[in-house]
């Protein structure tokens, strides 16, 4: 028991403190790729410590769900992302939810993030809320295929039994057609649920092309600086997922120390590695338009679609 | 239904297959001409890479001298070409299909499953260094001609031809450790000049209909 | 097939969740759109109390699900012969797995509950640790320099656009737009419409046919109904004489 409560508390504090580095990596390798310095890799840490300590401006229009979103984003995406394996493949709350679970507790947060983008009656947050209710309803049917794809290789849709029975398998690949194909949908998807190009501009505030960012147009703050937390906490997740579910190697698979330390530094080297991909293709690409978005997603769905049928015909 | 764990070359093989399929999956879901000559471009990449792998698996080395003719023509040369062409007739988007995009990727992936069926009852007589690398050939052969098929444009036509060569090539170095060098070059040589013959034709298509849409030339007909 | 199921159950699920974001965002949230909504005032207690019973019933039902497995249990092991219950639950209890046992996957929305009342007071105190305590100001919302008016807001319409133009296929919407101009020119309009349907598909191509079908069938078989006493009189006499010899 007691263990298992070190593990959690120690994850948490795993996540809080490596996702603003996330954040801050891709803008890293966005600014280089454009040939400036830009800002160091820890300003997002000052970023929230500076918001945290501002004060906060509520519009008049607004309801208590304006003042609650930040706070039950933050708890859905922190209890979504603890049922993910990070460094040791067990992870004491696998029995509390599998990849379902998770997916539904990221919608929790969307749906309040919906509302209070429809709560202060600004046009700006009525459209992120529209468009974001979209892209939503397209991406997480392909989340679940992409995981289902790998998991009934296991045997499990739960994800730390995913993960061991993975991590636990000799040599390098275990089956690449439908693998890849579900990776391929999953780094999609990732792309589109954390509101990256080119499905959505994270640095910018002109209406035509922000979806998560006119949801928290309004918001100042702490809030402000919760629900930020909460995305990068969101992106972490999901690099946690592409790397760890599809390929574990180096996770340790018993709670001893050497080895878990051994699998931390494994993860963060991949959610790295996977960060620098991530700017490098925001750099690549621009963004799509909102229709040609449903297009990408409508991809992402049918190669996972595809990826299952591969398993369920060929692989028995 | 559980995790087979054959040998670490083999098992690379099949990776560099699968990312084989993935690209043309890519290549099938592209309106942007130039993207699909880029994807094309990464296609044969893994494929020369595919083929150094074998060479240095099965110590055959005219397979070398192969994967390095596929990056120097493939992977250098045509997509120079492609681009050309593109620019020249300012075409850059494909927005009618004769399939879309959507229906097409099903397609493919009922494609993939057809060329599994068909060659499992293959696999067991011959020897073979890996197991899927036939099917998936025979899949991306048959993608590129579902591809020629399903688009209109030109340019795009000439790319699933090429995907298609690509799926024989994979096709000839998995299942026979390739070809005779001198088929190889043949090969290589007749697919350069092919391209540039479609460059011309197509810049003829062009003057004549100021279209590259390929269904314009049933209007010859009459 | 069962990830196909689950997928399709995540699309429900995020189109439901929009479809109820709009109805009550629409409805309740930021200024009151139409006339009415703007006269509406709470109804009295008596009146919350029966919905709001319900509604919490509905979130306990959700996070204690294990207190009606063994209930439903009890009904349905003497009709099928095989009592489930055990299965369903696990870890003395606090989750629920499928019958194919634990490995396969679990859920303990409890457990998920407890999480997610510790980690908001946790939030809270550690904004209050990271920043002091709260200051707030009341201000309008920026309405691009003009004073926001009802009109400016999101309609219904305007949110679920892009749902229905990427679904539309399914629903096949008709939108209608009526011009009416001045007379003196036609730069200026005097009145505008603008109307939206959208096909009651389940309506007209499940609903209907089946209700069709019943109806043809009926009318066929109303010719037993003629209407005389003595037929109906025979009909009873008959069924009494043929369940004698069936049971006798």
């Amino acid at each position: 028991m007691a263990q298992s409560m070190t593990l959690i508390i120690l994850q948490t504090v795993v996540l809080l403190v490596v996702s603003p580095f996330i954040v801050g990596l891709i803008r890293k390798v966005k600014a280089t790729l454009q040939c400036r310095r830009g800002a160091s890799t820890a300003q997002p840490y000052y970023d929230l410590l500076k918001l945290f300590q501002k004060d906060v401006v509520v519009s008049s229009n607004a309801s208590w769900i304006f003042t609650a979103t930040p706070y039950i984003l933050f708890a859905s995406t922190l209890a979504a992302s603890l049922l993910v394996p990070l460094f040791v493949s067990k992870v004491p709350l696998s029995f509390a939810g599998d990849i379902i679970t998770v997916v539904y507790l990221l919608a929790l947060g969307t749906f309040f993030l919906i509302l209070a983008g429809l709560d202060t009656g600004s046009a700006f947050g009525g459209m992120g809320s529209s468009r974001e209710a979209i892209v939503a309803s397209l991406t997480e049917p392909a989340m679940i295929l992409s995981i289902f794809a790998v998991g009934l290789t296991a045997g499990s849709t739960n994800l730390s039994t995913i993960v061991h029975k993975t991590a636990l398998l000799e040599g390098i690949v275990t089956d690449p057609p439908p693998h890849l194909m579900a990776l391929a949908a999953l780094f999609i998807v990732t792309l589109a649920e954390t509101g990256r190009v080119p499905v959505d501009n994270p640095a910018t505030h002109l209406e035509l092309t922000m979806i998560h960012e006119a949801m928290v147009l309004e918001y100042s703050g702490r809030y402000l600086a919760l629900i930020e937390w909460a995305s990068a906490l969101k992106l972490l997740l999901f690099l946690t997922l592409l790397s760890n579910v599809f390929a574990p190697w180096g996770i340790a698979t018993a709670p001893d120390p050497i080895w878990m330390t051994l699998g931390l530094a494994v993860w963060l080297v991949k959610v790295s590695g996977l960060a620098v991909l991530v700017g490098v293709i925001e750099s690549m690409f621009a963004k799509l338009r909102l229709f040609r978005v449903t297009d990408l997603l409508g991809v992402a769905f049918i190669l996972s679609l595809l990826a299952l049928i591969f398993f369920y015909t060929l692989r028995g | 239904m559980g995790m087979v764990r054959p040998d670490i070359g083999s098992q690379m093989v099949d990776l560099c297959a699968a990312l084989l399929l993935v690209t043309c999956f890519a290549i099938v879901a592209q309106r942007r001409l130039s993207a699909c000559v880029d994807v094309f471009a990464l296609q044969s990449v893994f494929l020369a890479a595919t083929a150094a792998l074998v060479a240095f698996l099965t110590g055959i080395h005219h397979i070398y001298i192969a994967a390095a003719l596929t990056v120097a023509i493939k992977v250098i040369v045509i997509p120079r070409i492609l681009k050309k062409v593109i620019e020249r007739l300012n075409v850059t988007r494909e927005l009618v299909m004769n399939v879309n995009i959507p229906a097409g990727l099903l397609i493919c992936g009922a494609l993939v499953i057809l060329a599994f069926f068909i060659t499992q009852r293959i696999i067991p007589l011959g020897f073979l260094l890996t197991r899927d690398s036939l099917s998936i050939a025979l899949a991306i052969l048959m993608i590129g001609f579902f591809t020629m098929i399903a688009r209109k444009k030109a340019v795009t036509q000439v790319i699933g031809f090429l995907v298609m060569e690509n799926g024989l090539f994979l096709g000839a170095t998995v299942a026979a450790h390739g070809m005779p060098l001198i088929v190889e070059l043949g090969v290589f040589f007749d697919v350069l000049v092919a391209t540039l013959i479609i460059g011309i034709y197509t810049h003829r298509l062009q003057d004549a209909f100021d279209s590259v849409d390929t269904s314009k030339l049933t209007v010859l007909k009459e | 097939m069962l990830p196909i199921g689950a997928s399709m159950l995540a699309l429900t699920g995020v189109l439901a969740l929009a479809c109820f974001a709009k109805a009550f965002g629409i409805s309740f949230l930021a200024m009151p759109r139409s006339r009415h909504a703007k006269q509406a005032r709470e109804v009295s207690p008596a009146m919350r109390v029966g919905m709001g019973g319900m509604a919490l019933l509905c979130v306990a039902l959700g996070l204690a699900p294990m207190l009606v497995v063994s209930a439903l249990d009890r009904i349905t092991a003497p009709l099928t012969g095989t009592s489930i219950a055990n299965d369903l639950l696990s870890k003395g209890g606090l989750a629920l797995t499928p019958v194919m046992g634990e490995e396969f996957a679990s859920v303990s929305t409890p457990a998920l509950g407890v999480l997610l009342a510790v980690i908001t007071p946790v939030a809270l105190l550690g904004a209050v640790i990271l920043g002091g305590t709260l200051r707030k100001r009341i201000y309008k919302t920026w309405g691009c320099g003009l004073n926001l008016t009802s009109r400016m807001e999101y309609t219904a319409i305007a949110f679920v656009q892009p749902i229905k133009r990427v679904f539309s296929t399914i629903y096949q919407p008709t939108i209608k737009l009526e011009t009416e101009f001045l007379q003196e020119s036609r730069y200026f309009t005097k009145h505008r419409s603008f109307e939206v349907h959208i096909e009651p598909m389940f309506q007209k191509y499940l609903y209907d046919p089946v209700v069709t079908f019943t109806f043809a069938i009926a009318d066929r078989l109303r010719v037993i109904q003629a209407g005389s006493l003595h037929l109906y009189l025979t009909y009873i006499f008959i069924t009494l004489v043929l369940l004698l010899l069936i049971t006798g």
